[in-house]
């Protein structure tokens, strides 16, 4: 085996049953193209030339810095997370994927991936539930993940916090990448509070909604104008890629509980300033 | 010799009569009523204290013949299968099949004219009746088999389908297994392949795209589950506690083609096939000829420990209901749930409220570990498995 960036790769099947485990149960094939997570090659293809109208007209998303970044071999993509409704999913894995010129999977939070429609359109477009099994998986076939260690938080911050990134989980990600010996690589992003503001949330009446749905989002739009309301205001997007990072420098074990913690605050620092200095930099949000 | 060692009862059936009970078999159920009275006999000799010559004295030292093979729930859908191809198997001498229905009428597939003739055609099959539903039938099971002089034992006495008869189900299941694993104990079975089902690990939202063998098992809190998965378990431990005997536990996946009475295949033949609104997970479906195969391999192999055994490919429900021209009769998730509960309830249909969740949920299987011990490769995938499934409805329509 051998890529472009060394990522460790060859030395992970001899060191870690687990991780070679799953490699073989991954290369297990679908029919029709699928992937066992559930992506349809004919959904991307069908739905690219939107998305990419969508990123270039509606988005005008601006991606800084891509060429600091691997182009092949597993890597994880840190972002930070924002808005009512995961817009950040989509515009930032559907960026990355042209910047880099290969396929990034998104691992998403559980209310998002399992929500009826949504949570299987996104799988189909590529999708992955965030697990550390499935994570395991794509890393283990080389694949790039892009990871929101804020989880469903991001995506509860009200409109008066928006750009503040919230707590990042319990470190999981960085114990993934120690553990599979994958770089990290932080990816700052600003538009996505805007794209879908959350002015409020309506706890209450969960009862009425799915039962994987946590709340009922209310933004300018929605539920007023009813399913129009979901669609996204015109929010100019910045992407920043910082630096990739590689965890064993600083954790020899994954068991580190503290150093873990440590390296994902430093990514959230980091990530938190670049978001700063993204949204100075990019003036108005709309015009 | 080891023989000498076995039961009264046991010892009361000369060997080489049972050698011959393939022509033997014309009174079938004459010779399992005989049996069952002397098994009477014999449970309650189990129960004084034990003799100097007992069984589990000397059982650890006895050892069935490997060429000798016991099939349990020989003549259901999937042994009547194993059973046709150990009698091509050039390595297997005799087949010993345990069923609770007749051997003779089993075996009959309209050729012969008479049960002789049915016999005669079938000279490794010697058949046995015993309900494992009843008490004692480890002891009677453990009878036959020393008697048979099996080593090795298929134990595929399991429902294919969700029943409204619970208590039959847990008998069958749960307590069924318990006695073929005492039963194979006692009479020196060194090789075991018990039956699962991949269902047994629950369709969750929180499982990972493929479940591999140390997933555990978190079956949805159906009585038909739970059974099997309690089934899975007692295998297991079984395994645990016997290292001498190599234990596999064959999880199998969704099958079709099939019976008519068989699940996947009845929920497929539907003109509207039930399917949850805003849902589409992957589905794998297997041919039956392939589980079959994949059940000789484990055996051949001796693998051990619970292996999974799945089809080629996976497909969205969505795609799979096109290629069959299925509509998906969509329902949402809670509401739909409750629906089919209350007509499960009210026995008006034959899939539980819990099953819906398999038609929600991610519940692939990783079937690395089969390939890997047994170098076992399916032979249908999946695109033409739909298309015998198709075809074999088609023509049944059309008569």
């Amino acid at each position: 085996m051998s890529t472009a960036v060394d990522t460790g790769i060859d030395e992970v099947t001899d060191a870690d049953d687990v991780v070679a485990d799953l490699a073989d149960g991954a290369a297990i094939a679908g029919s029709d193209g699928f992937d066992p997570f559930g992506k349809d090659p004919a959904v991307v293809a069908a739905l690219k030339p939107r998305l990419d109208r969508l990123l270039d007209k509606w988005f005008r998303v601006v991606v800084e810095g891509q060429t600091a970044m691997p182009s092949s071999g597993r890597v994880i993509f840190v972002a930070n997370h924002g808005g009512a409704l995961p817009w950040d999913a989509l515009v930032v894995t559907h960026a990355l994927s042209r910047a880099t010129n290969r396929d990034v999977r998104p691992l998403v939070e559980d209310p998002v991936i399992t929500a009826p429609f949504l949570g299987t359109l996104m799988s189909r477009l590529g999708s992955v539930r965030a697990s550390q099994d499935n994570a395991t998986r794509l890393l283990s076939r080389g694949e790039a993940c892009l990871v929101f260690p804020e989880g469903i938080q991001g995506l509860g911050k009200s409109w008066g916090r928006r750009h503040q990134l919230q707590r990042f989980g319990r470190g999981g990600f960085v114990r993934l990448a120690v553990r599979t010996k994958t770089l990290l690589v932080p990816v700052a992003v600003v538009g996505g509070e805007e794209t879908a503001p959350l002015i409020g949330r309506l706890d209450a009446l969960k009862a009425l909604l799915p039962d994987t749905v946590p709340w009922l989002p209310i933004t300018p739009t929605f539920p007023w104008l009813g399913p129009l309301g979901l669609l996204p205001l015109p929010a100019r997007w910045r992407i920043r890629i910082g630096e990739p990072i590689d965890p064993r420098k600083t954790i020899k074990d994954e068991g580190d509980a503290v150093a873990i913690n440590a390296l994902a605050a430093t990514i959230r620092d980091r990530l938190q300033k670049d978001v700063l200095e993204l949204v100075e930099a990019r003036g108005s949000a709309y015009l | 010799m080891a023989t000498k060692k076995t039961t009264p009862t046991a010892a009361a059936l000369p060997k080489k009569a049972v050698k011959k009970t393939a022509s033997k078999q014309t009174a079938a159920k004459k010779t399992a009523s005989k049996k069952t009275a002397s098994n009477k006999a014999a449970s309650k000799k189990a129960a004084l204290p034990p003799e100097p010559e007992a069984p589990s004295s000397s059982s650890s030292k006895y050892r069935g013949s490997d060429r000798v093979v016991a099939v349990i729930g020989a003549f259901g859908f999937l042994g009547r299968r194993v059973l046709a191809r150990l009698e091509d198997d050039p390595e297997v001498d005799r087949i010993v099949a345990v069923d609770v229905r007749s051997g003779v009428s089993s075996l009959d597939d309209g050729k012969a004219d008479n049960h002789r003739a049915v016999l005669l055609q079938h000279p490794k099959v010697s058949a046995h009746i015993l309900d494992l539903t009843t008490p004692g039938a480890d002891r009677e099971l453990a009878d036959i088999l020393r008697t048979e002089d099996a080593g090795a034992l298929f134990h595929l006495a399991f429902l294919s389908t969700p029943t409204h008869h619970l208590e039959m189900a847990h008998e069958l299941e749960t307590i069924g297994t318990h006695y073929v694993l005492n039963a194979a104990r006692e009479a020196g079975i060194t090789r075991l392949v018990s039956l699962s089902s991949t269902m047994c690990y629950g369709a969750r939202a929180d499982n990972p795209a493929f479940l591999n063998e140390q997933h555990p098992l978190r079956p949805p809190p159906s009585r038909t589950l739970k059974d099997k998965a309690d089934a899975d378990e007692q295998a297991r431990r079984f395994a645990a506690d016997n290292k001498d005997i190599a234990v596999a536990v064959a999880r199998l996946g969704a099958m079709v083609p099939t019976a008519k009475d068989h699940f996947w295949t009845r929920i497929f033949s539907r003109r509207f096939v039930p399917a949850v609104l805003g849902y589409d997970p992957l589905l794998q479906l297997m041919h039956p000829d392939d589980a079959v195969e994949a059940l000789l391999a484990i055996w051949k192999s001796g693998a051990r420990g619970a292996v999974n055994v799945v089809g080629k490919g996976y497909l969205p429900l969505s795609h799979i209901l096109t290629r069959l021209e299925r509509a998906p009769l969509y329902l949402p998730a809670g509401i739909g749930k409750s629906i089919i509960g209350t007509l499960w309830h009210a026995q008006l249909i034959d899939m539980p409220p819990h099953f819906f969740g398999f038609l929600r949920w991610p519940w692939l299987a990783d079937d690395t570990k089969l390939k890997s011990l047994t170098g076992f490769i399916a032979r249908h995938d999946l695109a033409t498995v739909l298309t015998i499934l198709a075809a074999s409805r088609t023509t049944k329509e059309q008569a």
